[in-house]
């Protein structure tokens, strides 16, 4: 086991190398300027020996390599370095934008990880055509409907036509917690949706993999009733595969937030990421590519431990391996 | 019988020269300032209310605070909140005092005193002093700063402070607009630069009291304001996601104001009863096509001529800008409705037989393809623009490619000057200022990213800064006029400006002629 670990940390490092390499360096190719676009704005008149100074001080004049590892070996001392707009610490604007993300990420996370399960759970043990058919069609839609058109639709909806839920923004759970929770729902529904629709498809057709079984007839044989064959048996056994589908959707629930939080104006991450992009601000971007490559690689392998953890089977093979 | 004696003598001699002296200095200014008096104004006839204003930013926030480095269009309403400069606009577009008290010239306007308040002071309690004035001043000069500030007041040969509140400015050339000139320098607190523009500590009417870079701005009162405590108790600048998701939450009632609402969006809120349009007296900005003049084909005046000719003025305001704007028909950076407009121009009236006649002359062979530069996700009136321009191009045998970008991608195509693109048609929003002279010298060499390098017409400029008397002046800004109508380096299509929404019970609140929302006497009326 320590020797997989190790094995996988290094594996994992070495990945986390190779983005930041591949982030460093696309960026200088897209076309644009941070220094170009932070001057331009809406009034025409800049010194041109202003633009070389701002260049310099930035090391925008630097060669490409030079600037990489300027860049490298402050992100190892914890530097991400400052916006090139407002001078705030990357780690600042992070730390500040953390929190919505956060938020959205963990209560949309768990919509949509109570929804599938406890539908797919509901419909093994119901087996009604029509829930099945209802459930299929939520499968279908939540998949091939991005994101964006969603989020549209249910503010739509709940925003401006029920006026029952606000559309946008973004309230501390420390300042009012029932506030925060309003403002939040909307956009982890939009992205619970996204969470959902997968999980509930692998963990259906999971359901019904394991429940032809030999050992699924010998429970009901021993007189268990549908629930409990279903609780105790099926739901265990089917988890494994949506388990993988479960680490695929954490690992890029940074993604999907970005577009929701875009939508909902909320002033996390994503829209930090967006900002960014427009703006060239290639610091505040690298920081943020190289935490999403890490959140993936560490979530995959957080992932591979619970395999472990969830199927004994594989503690013993490795075991004996 | 009185004798004169030497001591007589001397103090004749003495008043004469006072005498003197007062007769070589100029003008004298002395204005309250538009930004107290009508701050006095507005308290004591309906400041009974406090209350908040949110105001909606559509896809961008305020990027930082700095108001001397900022080039953020979107940071333009919070700068006069929280800053002075020595000179400000009033509605008209005339530079008042600010800071200032008043000022005075030396008969060849090239030397200038400004005498500043007493009691203005920075909203952390430290006292505004001239030193600090210089220090701004000194810092928009210093060529390592990238200030949008600078060009306006370049030829500052030296900056002094002569006393405490008084402070000596000299030029390199005369200019009588020097006040104008000086409206985009902020008083910001140079004593904390590497804060600056987190904390945006200035001496304006409002302070911070927090900020998310690109995100949200909240300001309340700075009880160190020099002024009558402003009527609001806070402001509140959030972004939006777009101008659609701003407009609903406007109509909607969630948001006090908008800025730069659709056009399209414009009906819709004149037909609400609880909101109204607040439209500047006069426009200086200009909706304008830059084009490349060291480049073919519009290296060519003919080719540009037949631009201006192909261009629809008329139709393009109708359609694009649904008629909230105003033609340039005679290709004029200048508004029609400003005074120093030259009526006898003659106009690019739309003629496209004229428009292929000139295109031949220009050697622009038909089946020639220009390419038209916009921004994407902004600015939807620049492709109505576009798409009239290739039907009317279609007709003459020339083609037009539209491409959308991104800002950085759009940007980095034309600017800064020097730039080449031949053969493009970039979609520009030029914020021009409202004095014509400061203007029009958007066109100067090396600032115009039309690369239009004409030394006739820096020369003319530069004399018609010295320019003191009112008729010599206008018939200087006629001859700029004309020339820049006649070699047409960009077209001008439409003076047209940010469109700003406010509930009706937000008075007080008005734009300027380029633009910009000014809330520092806004009040709440419920």
């Amino acid at each position: 086991m320590a020797s997989y670990v190790l094995k996988r940390f290094v594996t994992s490092l070495g990945l986390l190398v190779l983005s930041s390499m591949l982030i460093f360096f696309i960026l200088r190719v897209i076309p644009g300027d941070p220094t170009i676009t932070a001057l331009g704005g809406a009034i025409p008149d800049v010194d041109p020996r202003a633009l070389l100074a701002v260049r310099h001080e930035l090391g925008l004049d630097r060669s490409l390599e030079y600037q990489y590892v300027h860049w490298i070996s402050g992100v190892v001392r914890g530097d991400f370095g400052k916006s090139y707009y407002s001078q705030f610490s990357v780690t600042t604007l992070i730390a500040e934008r953390v929190a919505p993300t956060l938020q959205l990420a963990v209560v949309s996370l768990v919509l949509g990880l109570v929804f599938a399960v406890s539908t797919a759970t509901i419909a093994s043990i119901w087996r009604h055509r029509w829930f099945d058919s209802a459930l299929s069609g939520f499968t279908a839609g939540g998949m091939a409907t991005p994101s964006f058109v969603s989020g549209i639709i249910l503010i739509i909806i709940f925003g401006v036509k029920l006026n029952w839920l606000p559309t946008q923004g973004y309230v501390s759970m420390q300042n009012h917690p029932f506030e925060s929770f309003k403002v939040v729902l909307l956009p982890a529904i939009t992205l619970a949706i996204h969470v959902a629709a997968p999980v509930l498809r692998i963990l259906r057709s999971s359901l019904d993999d394991v429940a032809s079984a030999p050992y699924i007839r010998t429970a009901e044989g021993k007189g268990l009733n549908r629930r409990q064959v279903v609780l105790r048996h099926l739901l265990p056994n089917a988890t494994i595969p949506a388990l993988t589908m479960v680490g695929v959707i954490i690992a890029s629930l940074l993604g999907g937030t970005v577009i929701v939080e875009y939508v909902f104006a909320r002033p996390g991450l994503g829209t930090l990421m967006v900002d960014a992009v427009f703006k060239r601000d290639y610091e505040i971007l690298q920081a943020l590519v190289l935490l999403a490559a890490a959140a993936f690689i560490v979530s995959s392998f957080v992932i591979d431990l619970l395999y472990g953890f969830v199927d004994p089977r594989l503690r013993v093979r490795g075991r004996e391996a | 019988m009185h004798r004169f004696n030497r001591r007589h003598g001397v103090a004749a001699v003495v008043l004469a020269v006072a005498v003197l002296a007062a007769a070589s200095l100029g003008v004298t200014s002395s204005n309250v300032g538009f930004g107290v008096a009508a701050a006095q104004a507005s308290q004591t006839a309906t400041c009974k209310q406090h209350g908040a204003i949110s105001y909606g930013i559509a896809g961008g926030g305020v990027p930082a605070l700095d108001p001397n480095t900022t080039s953020s269009a979107a940071a333009a309403a919070m700068l006069p909140l929280l800053f002075n400069g020595i000179t400000n606009y009033n509605q008209d577009g005339t530079a008042v005092a600010d800071i200032a008290t008043k000022w005075k010239s030396s008969k060849d306007l090239k030397t200038w005193w400004i005498y500043l308040r007493h009691d203005a002071k920075y909203a952390n309690g430290r006292p505004f002093t001239a030193d600090d004035a210089v220090a701004n001043i000194l810092r928009v000069l210093d060529p390592k700063v990238a200030s949008q500030a600078k060009g306006n007041i370049k030829d500052i040969q030296s900056a002094r402070a002569i006393t405490k509140y008084e402070i000596r400015l000299r030029l390199g050339s005369p200019s009588s607009v020097l006040p104008d000139q000086l409206f985009l320098t902020k008083m910001s607190d140079t004593t904390d630069i590497p804060n600056i523009t987190k904390t945006g500590n200035g001496t304006g009417p409002y302070k911070v009291s927090s900020y998310v870079p690109d995100q949200t701005l909240s300001l309340v009162p700075n009880p160190n304001w020099f002024g009558p405590k402003p009527c609001l108790k806070e402001i509140g600048f959030i972004r939006q996601p777009d101008p659609t998701s701003m407009v609903t939450a406007f109509t909607s009632g969630k948001l006090d104001m908008i800025w730069q609402v659709p056009v399209s969006d414009v009906p819709k809120i004149l037909a609400d009863k609880n909101a109204h349009i607040i439209k500047p007296k006069t426009v200086s900005s200009v909706q304008a096509w830059e084009l490349d003049t060291t480049s073919p084909p519009f290296n060519n005046v003919l080719a540009r001529r037949a631009l201006s000719y192909a261009t629809d003025r008329a139709a393009m305001v109708k359609v694009a800008f649904l008629g909230q704007a105003t033609p340039s028909f005679t290709n004029n950076l200048i508004n029609s409705s400003n005074p120093a407009f030259d009526k006898k121009l003659a106009p690019y009236t739309f003629n496209l037989a004229k428009a292929q006649q000139l295109f031949t002359q220009a050697g622009v062979k038909p089946g020639t393809t220009f390419t038209y530069w916009a921004q994407a996700g902004t600015h939807p009136e620049w492709i109505t623009m576009a798409e009239i321009l290739q039907q009317d191009l279609k007709k003459i045998g020339l083609n037009l490619d539209i491409r959308q970008n991104d800002i950085s991608t759009w940007l980095a195509k034309f600017f800064p000057a020097g730039k080449k693109f031949p053969g493009t048609i970039v979609a520009n929003f030029l914020s021009l200022q409202p004095n014509p002279l400061l203007g029009v010298s958007f066109a100067t060499s090396g600032k115009c990213e039309c690369n239009w390098n004409n030394a006739a017409f820096d020369a003319r400029l530069k004399e018609a800064f010295g320019i003191g008397d009112s008729v010599q002046r206008q018939a200087a800004y006629n001859k700029l006029q004309a020339m820049i109508s006649q070699s047409a380096p960009v077209i001008a299509i439409a003076h047209q400006t940010n469109i700003v929404a406010a509930q009706n019970y937000v008075a007080g609140a008005w734009e300027d002629p380029r633009g910009n929302v000014h809330l520092e006497n806004a009040y709440l009326t419920r």
